[in-house]
């Protein structure tokens, strides 16, 4: 062999180069004697039967239960981390179970489920339990779900997309320097993986964690709406979640209500349809509203549905197709 | 916020944390098979190649060759 038995991660935009030995910035991906391993195929550390609403999606199958599974490992590494003792973990850290693919389906039908969910930590580092699950789940006739940062190749993720159903993607902030000083990333990643879930016609919501005095200004609601805005329009559901202090910034204080009400205000004023608010009671903040005669069509309370009225697709009141996957 | 205090007490766990978005509980894992973690709890996060090999021969880590790699070519001359 010629080489130096070094090898180059093409899964993210980080492109980590590791000698043998060494783990790329996600942790759980090794040069194992000049081929690259996953640390966690199969060893999930967090198994779970959520209700879908809790991803957060609104416009996709309502008040039904996702099996929703996370190995431990991110890329990122933002300081306002919600999930870190997992997302920020190593394999050692924290004990999984084995749970192979087929194992994933079978629990997840057992369970009721109508989804598996890809969630709680960062699934594109443990890329391949995904892809391997989501395929067995599909052909089961389950629907798969993704929620992450989106801080991925294209290659990877065009390779995964016809395979999603869904996803929830966290755009953390409209700049470059947010990204850089919160999460150690960049943006344009993100951005391109908007874009290409959009495109290949997986069904697509948004969530912005609003942090203070991170990216709780008129100035930062206003640039981030103008991002989503050119970037998917106005019919892709945004949800701003309340930040509650953990992992680096355990010195904030959980976010205002009455941001978060702004907040909302202002993305609807940008001409957003469907703009929600999470982690957080407010008056119709979790409530789907026809963008045409204002009929209150999806009301929800905390993670439960109360009343459900979108029918074939439409607001029974005056047809007006509400985009979402509501069978 | 009684109801919580309550919660609190009979399931020995935070509920406020229950009530965040795609928050799990660590730990609380509903299918547990794992026979297979018991060496891999209380390792060092540091833990060095040998004892990673280690692990992975007796099963307590995964060894799936990852997708989406290409070798280093060796740059000397």
């Amino acid at each position: 062999m010629s080489g130096t038995d070094k090898v180059q991660c093409l899964l993210c935009p980080f492109s980590c180069v590791l000698a043998p030995g060494e783990r790329g910035t996600c942790r759980i991906r090794l040069n194992h004697g000049g081929e690259l391993v996953s640390l966690v195929y199969g060893l999930p550390v967090a198994v779970h039967v959520d209700p879908v609403e809790k991803k957060p999606l609104f416009h996709f199958k309502p008040g039904s239960s996702t099996f929703s599974i996370a190995c431990v490992g991110c890329n990122l590494g933002c300081r306002y981390c919600q999930n870190w003792e997992i997302s920020q973990a190593s394999p050692e850290d924290v004990p999984p179970v084995q749970l192979p693919p087929d194992e994933v389906v079978r629990a997840a039908l057992d369970a009721g489920c109508s989804s598996v969910s890809y969630t709680y930590s960062e699934p594109v580092v443990w890329y391949e339990y995904m892809l391997d699950t989501a395929r067995a789940a599909r052909e089961a006739g389950l629907s798969n779900i993704l929620v992450t940062a989106g801080y991925i190749n294209e290659g990877p993720l065009r390779e995964l997309a016809p395979y999603i159903d869904a996803a929830n993607v966290d755009l953390k902030g409209s700049t470059d320097s947010f990204y850089r000083r919160m999460c150690f990333a960049t943006i344009a990643p993100v951005l391109r993986c908007l874009q290409v879930l959009s495109e290949t016609g997986v069904w697509l919501e948004v969530t912005n964690l609003i942090v203070p005095g991170w990216n709780d200004s008129e100035d930062d609601i206003s640039s981030l709406c103008s991002t989503f805005t050119g970037l998917l329009g106005t019919s892709v559901p945004l949800h701003f979640s309340r930040f509650f202090p953990m992992y680096r910034l355990v010195d904030l204080a959980p976010t205002p209500v009455d941001t978060l009400v702004r907040a909302r205000q202002a993305a609807r004023d940008a001409g957003i349809d469907f703009v929600y608010v999470g982690n957080a009671t407010t008056e119709g903040g979790e409530t789907t509203t026809c963008p045409v005669c204002g009929a209150e069509l999806v009301v929800r309370h905390g993670f439960s549905v109360e009343t459900m009225r979108v029918s074939d697709g439409k607001c029974p009141d005056c047809s007006t197709p509400i985009p979402g996957v509501w069978d | 916020m009684i109801l919580l205090v309550v919660m609190a007490l009979l399931t020995g766990r935070d509920p406020v944390l229950d009530l965040i978005r795609d928050i799990p509980i660590v730990g609380d894992i509903i299918s547990a098979d794992s026979t297979s973690a018991s060496a891999a709890k209380c390792l060092p996060a540091a833990a060095d190649t040998a004892l990673i090999g280690s692990l992975i021969r007796r099963g307590a880590l995964s060894e799936t060759r990852c997708l989406w790699f290409v070798p280093v070519p060796d740059e000397r001359h």
